[in-house]
């Protein structure tokens, strides 16, 4: 007679029987006791039984299942009968239950293509979702074309109700942090200026080169920016989240045109606002200059904006007007764009706001570069 | 019969407002126990306090005959280990495919090896009929079969004791009957107790064994018993909702 406890299974052959007892609680909390592997590694040649005692178990759960299993496919690979004893009425129900589970209404799963051509699917299904995103870009730019076109027969054609809202939330609320950022990149770029500037001894042009940079580029740039950032990732959620409680489709119904009511409110307000902004910030960004050089050169405030009523054209700070309503556009464009194509549920809502707001900031900054290679051309 | 969970003096109160007063009442082992009344009742408000998701403003619970609520973390994390839930949603894991999300508590909380956890899932969607979907995500199945997937997750541990919230809400009639029969099955083949929170009276009268019925009238429980007794109830608000007629 042989014995081994392996924890709170105990093994132990009589007579050509292996009699494996199991105790305690047999869970899958457990498992980790109930290791099996030392005994049924083992070859068994002079065995022709073997003998499960469940009389010890105190609880137990789907683990024990797999422990049964175990033991009887080593037992068919070995030629070995089985006895079970001592199993009560719930656990041979229970293991009944498990070993042959029969509903009546299975689902099959339809099997899924293996990876390399699901690679190749994918890559299909982004191309068509690409043409079909692009082309429905465009109708919405259609649409807006026509809605500003109407809005020139019949000024009542959109919904004006919303224009001072969301005035307020992208002018007027947008306002302190964008004079904030510009006032310190105004800053910024003095201060970096005049150190260049002071070893040519050419301290002056610090007013050529605050005034040009922070109206043509810096002033609309970090403003554009901003406001994607603040109404551009807005209009997508507000949107999109209309879109997803089924109210786009209640206006519709309705009869309402869903740009007049919801993306022409939207334009004109961010196409005034924009331009507002962009002066209010073009003047701070310059005193956020004026700052840095006083503090750094050998310059009165006097001298500084006598030079720059010299340097700064009408044409620099018009330039940058003018781009600031087209980076106003390219919001309000994707923004409302991304918000459309929002479907499903409120995950789809987080993921195309953040697609907004990523887009929008990526096709300011192209259109800015292509604005400094145009706008010379044209005399700006 | 045994309780299983027994719920004592429970009252809630969100700030000032009281949603439940009082309520009493026993679950025993084994049964499957409906908790129904009309919207606004705090029928959802009740399960969330009886699972743990929200401490109740007074009152105890008692799980196995053991204190749960008011007792320390520690204790509830331990008790809540015997508790599976199928949200109203599902509250699958976006993100990850049904093997990942039954895979997820087993990994955590069992010390199974990862063949037995496989071995473990595949069981728990073959009971619940969706064998075979093991790398779908749950975006990519039907409603009834995400409700039915949620039930394998619930399962994964083995609970004692399976908590399900509108199981039929957003369901036709087959997918809801055959969802039924699922509850009707594993009750019986695996003793599981069952807390189901609905208001769909075709599903409270195929599953349920017992009834507790709550009101907003009375912030707390107007009546306890079988479906029969409450079809048949002298009580004109407990004989209209299960008979479905409005005065």
């Amino acid at each position: 007679m042989k014995t081994s406890i392996n924890n709170i299974v105990k093994f132990e052959i009589v007579d050509q029987t292996l009699i494996i007892s199991i105790f305690g609680e047999v869970t899958n909390l457990y498992a980790n006791k109930y290791n099996l592997k030392p005994i049924l590694s083992k070859t068994f040649e002079n065995i022709s039984k073997i003998k499960i005692d469940f009389s010890g178990v105190a609880k137990y759960d789907t683990f024990i299942f797999l422990l049964l299993k175990n033991i009887k496919s080593f037992a068919i690979q070995h030629q070995i009968s089985i006895e079970l004893t001592g199993m009560s009425v719930d656990l041979k129900n229970f293991v009944n239950y498990l070993e042959n589970i029969k509903l009546t209404d299975k689902y099959t799963a339809p099997k899924k293509p293996n990876l390399s051509i699901r690679f190749f699917e994918n890559a299909g299904k982004i191309t068509i979702k690409l043409a079909i995103d692009f082309v429905s870009l465009l109708s919405l730019i259609g649409d807006i074309i026509r809605s500003s076109l109407k809005l020139l027969y019949s000024i009542r054609s959109i919904r004006w109700s919303d224009f001072p809202e969301q005035f307020t939330l992208i002018g007027v609320n947008a306002l302190p942090i964008s004079l904030l950022i510009v006032f310190l990149i105004g800053l910024i770029t003095g201060y970096q200026g005049a150190l260049q500037l002071k070893e040519f001894g050419a301290d002056i042009f610090i007013a050529d080169l605050i005034s040009i940079s922070i109206t043509r580029e810096l002033g609309p740039l970090m403003v554009a920016i901003i406001v994607a950032g603040r109404s551009g990732s807005a209009f997508t959620a507000e949107i999109g989240t209309m879109k997803v409680s089924e109210e786009i489709d209640a206006l519709k119904v309705m009869g309402f045109n869903i740009v007049d009511f919801l993306v022409m409110p939207r334009l004109i307000a961010i196409l005034l606002a924009m331009p507002m902004l962009v002066i209010l910030a073009d003047l701070v960004g310059v005193l956020g200059g004026l700052f840095a050089s006083l503090t750094t050169l050998d310059l009165t405030s006097v001298a500084y904006f006598n030079r720059m009523q010299i340097a700064l054209g009408i044409n620099d700070v018009a330039s940058g007007l003018i781009k600031s309503c087209i980076f106003g556009l390219v919001i309000v464009v994707i923004g409302c764009f991304r918000g459309f194509q929002v479907s499903g549920g409120a995950e789809s809502v987080g993921r195309y706001t953040t697609s907004s707001v990523v887009t929008s900031i990526f096709n300011i900054i192209l259109l800015d570069a292509l604005f400094t290679l145009l706008f010379p051309i044209i005399g700006l | 019969m045994e309780p299983i969970i027994e719920v004592k003096n429970l009252s809630k109160k969100y700030g000032k407002l009281l949603v439940l007063e009082n309520i009493n009442f026993d679950i025993y082992r084994g049964e499957i126990l409906c908790i129904v009344g009309g919207s606004g009742c705090g029928k959802s408000t009740l399960l969330r306090q009886i699972i743990g998701l929200e401490s109740p403003t007074t009152g105890e619970i008692y799980v196995d005959g053991e204190l749960y609520f008011p007792s320390n973390a520690k204790v509830q994390e331990r008790i809540m280990k015997k508790f599976g839930v199928m949200f109203q949603l599902g509250g699958l894991l976006a993100s990850m495919t049904l093997e990942e999300n039954i895979e997820l508590p087993l990994k955590t909380y069992t010390s199974l090896s990862s063949n037995e956890i496989k071995e473990i899932i595949k069981i728990k969607l073959d009971a619940v009929g969706l064998d075979g979907f093991q790398d779908y995500l749950p975006s990519e199945i039907s409603g009834g079969m995400k409700k039915r997937a949620a039930l394998a997750r619930a399962m994964a541990l083995d609970p004692e004791i399976l908590f399900f919230d509108e199981p039929s809400s957003g369901l036709d009639p087959i997918t809801s009957a055959a969802l039924d029969n699922l509850i009707i099955e594993l009750n019986k083949s695996l003793g599981t107790t069952m807390i189901i929170v609905t208001h769909d009276l075709a599903s409270i009268y195929n599953v349920a064994h017992r009834i507790v019925m709550l009101d907003k009238s009375i912030k707390g429980v107007l009546a306890i018993g079988t479906p029969e007794e409450m079809k048949n109830s002298s009580n004109e608000l407990i004989y209209n909702f299960f008979n479905r007629k409005f005065n």
